[in-house]
């Protein structure tokens, strides 16, 4: 295949007709006035009225050397001072995990079964999240847990069990059970309305014709245990919900919710769940696995700071991810974070010149214990700094960090009991001691992007 | 803006929606998701419409853009209805629409990001580096992706129909 095939290939498949009158100049424009005044409002410069730009610090990255105890360079966009370690291997990875969580990928999966594994995850959690779902990052301790969807050789089938939580507080929850596999031709329609719905008197079973294949509906009420991780406090009936989509290539797709919510939420209907289980791209080839890197996480922070600054622009060529050396407790500028940190750098130039210095860190934090914000507060360092630190109304907490140790630091920071991550945003002067012209209401803005 | 600049952003908008959407449609493979990244790009440029160089706007276009498609994704953006469909299209050649599909499904097990290397490469017909400050990495990367993205379409390519339409031309 040469490159003349290449542009053949694309240019097959681009063509045909294109309604290119849905994009509309006109409404583009009105689009554009109201983004414009909405950036105004929420960019409000500290002080001198002038926009935050990012520039360029025309650094050449340093390339993320992996695992060990001994000090680095950080180089690039990093400040020169910094202790710092080699990022770990796999963190990258592991803050790009569906499941939000660290759970153990299982030995002995092709490259094709994590593939369709990636998609069965991609789709399953983008239509829990338009159902207010998000991930409950955890893993079981009794038993072996993985993440998300994964081939179970044992069982012949794809597999997940995961716990999801409603509206961004743990108190409303579901566990998940989902499994996609091959009839192989033979007929599951008559054995699976006997197994669930003939032997348990709580759930009442219903059968529809979609698009996607005939769908076997079940609500109701079963018997599950209250703690699926150690079973203890023995079963309970919990409200159920759940579906067996059988398609017409003999692949069955089953979904099924335990809910347990404290609230009087809504919970989510048959035919939502038998819709989600009908995105479940079942049959198709599965694209490639991509894996993150710096560049892409750099290019996520430039792109959030743009859109959140007007006229900012940011530069990611001396972008560099470090974690934080034990030394930053004491080396005399400020404590981002511990030990267990990471942190990426870029740089960004104000419209005013003004060159700033952008991160984000990140760190796992696991288990909240009885009180988020104290947990929040200890490893965000506010020991070492001002904290205004509160619930952010989306169910984490947000940390509004001031650190005046050396250089001036502003730390926009939240911390999700749901997965257990505490990330952040930050900037200070590239070049000098004091306070850049930034606000918080821009830093969350930015942070927000980025979750 | 004032409405002469408002006027040359209206026709920039006009003038290149039309290449715009053929560039988001193959580095996503959907007509839904390309419409809607180009509206949010153009948007985008609005905003930025006085600050860029008219002899740069179509780089940076493209750049909010890529991203754009790039940021869609890794969100889980995930429109259920519209995944992997081409728009209604009047009855035509169905050889035609078959080769289209097939081409469609070849691009779609490109990962997202070596997609958007080769299009920005071969059908933008950009340069390395080009594509680099686009896209926001390395000239390396770019090379990586051109170099991994192009070994997946030839393992593919060359089992399909279309390979033998082209040994033939």
């Amino acid at each position: 295949m040469n490159e003349q095939d290449v542009q053949q290939l694309l240019a097959k498949a681009a063509s045909g007709p294109v309604v290119a009158d849905e994009v509309d100049p006109r409404a583009i424009l009105l689009a554009g006035r109201r983004d414009a005044a909405r950036r105004k409002r929420i960019a409000a410069v500290a002080a001198g009225g002038a926009a935050v730009v990012l520039g360029l610090a025309a650094a050449v990255g340093i390339p993320m050397a992996l695992g060990g105890e001994d000090p680095i360079a950080a180089g690039g966009a990093a400040p020169s001072d910094l202790p710092a370690l080699a990022a770990d291997d796999g963190f990258l990875e592991r803050l790009a995990r569906s499941d939000g969580s660290d759970c153990p990928i299982p030995d002995g999966q092709s490259e094709e079964q994590r593939q369709a594994a990636a998609a069965y995850n991609q789709a399953l959690y983008a239509g829990l999240a338009e159902l207010g779902a998000a991930p409950l990052g955890g893993c079981l301790t009794t038993r072996p847990d993985y993440d998300g969807f994964y081939y179970s050789d044992d069982q012949g089938l794809y597999m997940l069990e995961e716990s999801v939580a409603f509206g961004g507080t743990a108190s409303d929850w579901a566990r998940i059970g989902a499994a996609v596999w091959d009839t192989g031709g033979v007929d599951y329609e008559a054995q699976m309305e006997d197994e669930e719905c003939t032997y348990n008197e709580g759930l009442t079973c219903s059968w529809e014709d979609t698009p996607a294949g005939r769908v076997l509906l079940i609500e109701g009420v079963r018997s599950d245990f209250a703690n699926p991780d150690t079973e203890s406090g023995g079963s309970i009936d919990y409200p159920s919900v759940g579906v067996f989509l059988f398609r017409d290539d003999d692949m069955v797709v089953s979904l099924t919710l335990s809910l347990r919510f404290a609230s009087d939420r809504d919970v989510p209907t048959a035919d939502q769940i038998a819709a989600l289980a009908a995105t479940i791209p079942v049959g198709q080839e599965a694209p490639e696995l991509e894996q993150p890197t710096v560049d892409n996480l750099a290019a996520d922070l430039a792109d959030a700071v743009e859109a959140a600054v007007p006229g900012a622009t940011a530069d990611t060529d001396g972008a560099v991810l470090v974690r934080l050396h034990p030394d930053i407790a004491t080396y005399g500028g400020p404590v981002y974070g511990a030990k267990a940190t990471h942190i990426l750098f870029i740089t960004a130039e104000l419209p005013t010149g003004e060159t700033v210095r952008l991160s984000f860190q990140a760190e796992h934090l696991g288990d909240p214990g009885d009180d988020p914000e104290a947990a929040a507060e200890a490893a965000a360092q506010c020991g070492d700094a001002e904290c205004e630190t509160g619930p952010d109304g989306t169910g984490a907490v947000s940390v509004h960090r001031t650190i005046e140790d050396g250089r001036s630091v502003l730390t926009s920071l939240a911390y999700s009991p749901l997965d257990g991550w505490l990330i952040g945003v930050g900037v200070e002067s590239a070049d000098g001691a004091e306070a850049p012209a930034v606000d918080f209401a821009t830093l969350d803005a930015i942070l927000g992007d980025l979750r | 803006m004032t409405p002469e600049s408002e006027a040359l952003f209206c026709e920039y908008v006009v003038d290149s929606r039309e290449a715009l959407l053929r560039t988001a449609y193959l580095t996503c493979g959907d007509w839904h998701r390309a419409e809607d990244a180009v509206q949010t790009s153009l948007i985008k440029l609005y905003g930025a419409w006085n600050r860029i160089r008219r002899e740069t706007v179509d780089a940076y276009a493209r750049r909010i853009l890529t991203n754009a498609l790039i940021d869609q994704t890794r969100r889980g953006w995930f429109r259920r209805e519209h995944a992997f469909a081409d728009p209604p299209e009047p009855p035509g050649d169905v050889a035609e629409d078959d080769d289209r599909a097939e081409a469609a499904a070849i691009l779609a097990r490109l990962p997202l990001r070596q997609r958007a290397t080769l299009v920005l490469r071969f059908w933008e017909d950009r340069s390395v580096e080009e594509t680099a400050r686009i896209m926001r990495c390395s000239s390396g990367t770019v090379k990586s992706n051109t170099a991994r993205g192009l070994k997946t379409l030839r393992e593919h390519y060359g089992a399909s129909s279309l390979a033998d339409q082209g040994s033939k031309r």
